[in-house]
């Protein structure tokens, strides 16, 4: 039986009002113009290389100077005040020139720019606000084996190169002892670890497997001696084991995560890029779920995807804020028992704000925050393309019905002359 | 020309009938001049395409309510055309999208309108409405302003719209 105080949710703190943050720039990237007011979830939705992963690196950048300076410090990494090494180290190999001379940036109302950043600020402040779940997460894992971030190379994503040193922490010493990893570390409450039983890991039990002197993650199958290698696990799981290793990282036993000296020294922020990577609807709802319960700990939680499920949650819990709907919608939507922890989840989902920004191919970043279906603007009702094309499809079958149903006009056969 | 969606013109001579004027007397309603038939507060979400002008218009719902006062009855017919002289059929519904459960009632009304056109007397409307290769969409969902839009492109509601020939519900029409 799992510690009480481990399988208990924490209750939420009361939330602080206070102005959204807000993040202006202007000719960053590909990004011309945008303006992002950051909700208790913000979704970014947008086609490739229109700048989203450029926008929210620039925002961890801009949230966490100081600490960042520090990993690269700590790691032997000194850029001597030269932004263009410290971009390329930051954002990645060919990326310095994300910041141009046109470019300008406001943040939270004061002016900033971007090369600036390049060197630390005299502050004493050095925990991090903010955890990041990149996109090429997946890379923080090859073979199953987890890397610090001394093992990738200069060029390489600061994002992922901390995110994977945060799993590699986790898992060779957090969970190292342990051996389990999912479902047993308790970290995950009934009501969240069910669905990722059910429909991530088909009842299958992941590990660390420390043969060969090297712990790996290991799929475990029933009535299988050796567990299953890396790469026979399904896209889907082996882009998901390193996401819930974050999100483990994420929900310790205590409230939010300490990354400091006191309480308030904590994570505030998670970013997570494209949650939905190679999972089945079923599988990204519970993912969905995952976020739900970040929220509910007071983290301010900040999406990209391509997925029109997640889309599909954002509006339905914006539609149920609107009619004054109960926790019982937000339960429905996930398929979820009435349980103390489901409902505390639901009721939380309903307490909280939520934005949608559209990143356009030209350029510019739009507010389709209201996801109506039926706007005359179609970026909102086609939710930044996402359900375009189901629009244009349901369009030609509507059109290709009416036109089936035009009949053929019949001509008069004239009468044969045997008839007559 | 009342009752043929015909115009009076200025000098006392009367604009010949349209075609949509005469295909409704066939059918035994009364048509009203471009889009009047239409309510008020609608008309201005009907907007004809360029080069399209309306020809006429009926309240199908009013005209059938004594008679099938339980059934699920459409609302409009729009008639719609060229300078060339071509005349086509728009079947206009204003209705509430705030549910799914819309798409059960729309569905029920298009599903009365269809079989209204096979019966003989709407054999002109029939005519006008299926058009090999016509230029826009027979059947339309006007959304009504006042409610939300709550039915969402790749939701099952909205593929069982497609494959009944209806399209999404619409805040605007542009006709044909």
């Amino acid at each position: 039986m799992p510690p009480e105080s481990a399988n208990k949710a924490p209750a939420p703190r009361r939330p602080r009002k206070s102005k959204p943050p807000r993040l202006q720039v202007k000719h960053l990237g590909p990004i011309q113009s945008a303006d992002v007011s950051f909700k208790d979830l913000t979704v970014i939705v947008g086609p490739q290389a229109t700048g989203k992963s450029i926008f929210l690196q620039t925002l961890k950048l801009l949230v966490d100077r100081d600490q960042i300076h520090q990993t690269f410090k700590h790691h032997g990494m000194v850029f001597n005040d030269k932004a263009d090494a410290f971009m390329e180290g930051y954002f990645g190999r060919g990326l310095s020139g994300v910041w141009g001379a046109q470019s300008s940036m406001v943040w939270n109302g004061a002016s900033v720019a971007l090369p600036d950043y390049a060197k630390p600020t005299r502050s004493k402040t050095r925990h991090e606000r903010m955890f990041y779940i990149p996109a090429q997460r997946v890379m923080s894992l090859p073979g199953g084996v987890s890397q610090n971030f001394g093992q990738f190379n200069y060029g390489d994503p600061y994002t992922l190169r901390a995110f994977s040193g945060a799993v590699h922490d986790l898992i060779q010493n957090e969970f190292g002892a342990k051996g389990e990893l999912f479902p047993g570390p308790n970290r995950l409450n009934e009501t969240l670890r069910k669905p990722i039983q059910t429909h991530l890991f088909g009842g299958n039990r992941l590990a660390i497997d420390a043969k060969d002197f090297t712990k790996r993650v290991g799929l475990h199958v029933k009535g299988q001696a050796e567990p299953l290698g890396f790469l026979s696990w399904s896209a889907g799981q082996r882009e998901f084991t390193p996401m819930l290793m974050g999100v483990y990282w994420l929900c310790p036993t205590t409230y939010r995560r300490k990354t400091g000296h006191t309480a308030d020294e904590c994570i505030e922020w998670v970013v997570i890029e494209e949650p939905e990577m190679g999972l089945h609807p079923q599988g990204i709802a519970a993912v969905l779920l995952l976020i739900l319960e970040l929220m509910r700990r007071g983290y301010k939680v900040v999406l990209s995807t391509h997925s029109p499920v997640v889309l599909d949650m954002v509006w339905a819990l914006q539609e149920f804020k609107k009619l004054g709907s109960t926790e019982a919608s937000v339960r429905q939507i996930f398929e979820l028992a009435a349980t103390p922890d489901a409902k505390k989840i639901a009721e939380s989902a309903l307490t909280k704000d939520y934005g949608v920004y559209y990143f356009d191919r030209d350029g510019s970043v739009r507010d389709i925050s209201n996801l109506d279906p039926g706007a005359i603007d179609t970026a909102e009702s086609d939710w930044g393309g996402i359900s375009g094309f189901a629009t244009r499809t349901n369009n030609a079958i509507a059109d290709a019905v009416a036109a089936s149903e035009v009949k053929p006009q019949r001509r008069r056969k004239a009468p044969s002359p045997e008839a007559a | 020309m009342a009752g043929t969606g015909g115009k009076r013109l200025n000098k006392g001579a009367i604009q010949k009938p349209s075609a949509f004027g005469l295909a409704a007397h066939a059918a035994g309603m009364a048509a009203s001049p471009g889009k009047e038939a239409v309510e008020g507060s609608y008309r201005a979400q009907i907007v004809s395409a360029p080069g399209w002008q309306f020809t006429g218009s009926v309240d199908v719902d009013t005209h059938f309510k004594a008679t099938e006062a339980q059934a699920h009855r459409w609302d409009y017919g729009i008639g719609i055309g060229q300078a060339n002289g071509q005349e086509l059929e728009c079947w206009v519904e204003p209705h509430s999208a705030s549910s799914s459960r819309h798409v059960g009632e729309m569905l029920a009304k298009l599903d009365w309108l269809k079989r209204k056109l096979e019966t003989a007397p709407f054999k002109k409307l029939r005519a006008m409405t299926y058009v090999p290769g016509r230029t826009g969409h027979p059947f339309y969902w006007l959304r009504t302003l006042s409610g939300e839009c709550r039915i969402t492109a790749h939701g099952r509601e909205a593929r069982r719209l497609a494959k009944s020939g209806l399209r999404m519900p619409a805040q605007h029409l542009t006709l044909p």
